[in-house]
């Protein structure tokens, strides 16, 4: 079967038409779940927003610049952009019958996935935490800490189940089901559709936490 | 099966992988830059809303969807824009309103005494030779005294702690 006209979403054997549709219904299905996720996190950006403009003296940007290394922002935000590559690169390979390729741009996309986290838990987090900085410092370090604490979890999410990919790439003995080729990759193409969700959402946490605080 | 017969090519792939990279650097250069606060704000932001666009577009394949789905986007973004505005007319505008006059003298913002909500609004202040924050109500480090402290509490003037 042309890998064009492939059923990655359901059992191999299953009629061409029958996996399209299915295939179809899991990604409409992944998009609806994004677009939960895409309300939460625009709620917490918008308490963000709001308390912002109500307390202009708490976000001063003396205040805030003290604390905040836009360079370890942007650091982080060149990892998930990479990171986001290399998942669609995952996908496209998977989509040409190339599981091992597809496989090891997965490891490298989780592992920048765990470079983000410890760059956050050991580079920010540690270090705000010797400093007395918590979530109930203030209104923009509880901002802070509920937004990129949730993205961070998300992020954790993301990595596990990408972790959690890499052995069904080679032939599973033990639950005896094929490896991941052309016609059946909808784990993969689902799992990507979340890790990119995850790079948007800091695309927008980067400017309004890292960068916008150092404006005069 | 739409999204699979129209897969963009690596070099399409690459290409947003360098305007985002680019997209980045170029938000560091504006934030730098003295645009306006709100110049800089909205300048900030809208880079994010084309990167967004980016990955969104040609990483997640929304453009070879269905044209509906993209509604499963904007829908929940029109939300954000609607509980932002809404809000904007009552705590969101204190700071706007903050020095302004008004009938009964000048506008005196929400503090943490009057917060119905209990929110914490008044900022602690900063000893650099504690290196850490005093408790709420503080003004001055009893260890390190005039001067090491004082930086950039919330509703504590610089120059008036250092007097």
């Amino acid at each position: 079967m042309d890998h064009a006209a492939a059923a990655p979403g359901g059992d191999i054997g299953v009629p061409a038409k029958e996996n399209d549709a299915a295939f179809y219904r899991a990604r409409l299905g992944m998009w609806m779940f994004l677009a939960s996720e895409i309300m939460m996190f625009g709620a917490f950006i918008a308490c963000y927003i709001v308390l912002r403009i109500a307390n202009p003296t708490v976000f001063k940007p003396e205040y805030l610049h003290h604390h905040l290394s836009w360079k370890i922002g942007l650091f982080n935000t060149f990892v998930l952009i990479i990171s986001s590559f290399t998942m669609v690169m995952a996908v496209y390979y998977i989509r040409r019958n190339k599981p091992t390729v597809s496989g090891l741009l997965i490891a490298i996309t989780a592992s920048l996935g765990v470079v983000f986290l410890v760059v956050k838990l050991m580079f920010e987090y540690a270090v705000d935490f010797s400093h007395g900085i918590y979530p109930n410092t203030s209104v923009f370090w509880g901002c802070y800490f509920l937004l990129t604490g949730f993205h961070g979890i998300h992020v954790l999410c993301g990595v596990v189940y990408l972790f959690a990919l890499i052995p069904c790439m080679v032939d599973c003995h033990k639950c005896g089901e094929p490896r991941f080729n052309s016609e059946r990759h909808a784990h993969i193409e689902l799992g990507g559709l979340y890790w990119h969700l995850v790079d948007v959402i800091w695309i927008f946490i980067f400017p309004l936490l890292y960068l916008i605080p150092i404006t005069k | 099966m739409s999204a699979e017969h129209n897969v963009p090519s690596t070099k399409a792939y690459a290409a947003v992988l360098v305007a985002l990279i680019v997209g980045t650097i170029t938000t560091v250069a504006v934030a730098q830059a003295d645009l306006g606060h709100a110049g800089n704000v909205l300048l900030g932001l809208g880079i994010a809303v084309i990167k967004a666009s980016l990955v969104c577009m040609i990483f997640m394949q929304l453009k070879f969807e269905q044209k509906w789905w993209a509604g499963l986007v904007i829908f929940p973004l029109v939300l954000v824009g609607i509980i932002v505005c809404s809000n904007l007319p009552d705590t969101g505008l204190n700071g706007v309103r903050q020095g302004r006059e008004t009938k009964d003298g000048p506008f005196k913002p929400i503090t943490q005494d009057e917060n119905q909500y209990g929110l914490t609004t008044v900022a602690r202040v900063w000893c650099e030779g504690c290196h850490g924050y005093l408790k709420e109500g503080e003004d001055d480090c009893k260890k390190h005294p005039h001067g090491a402290a004082g930086h950039g509490g919330a509703n504590e003037p610089k120059d008036d702690h250092k007097k």
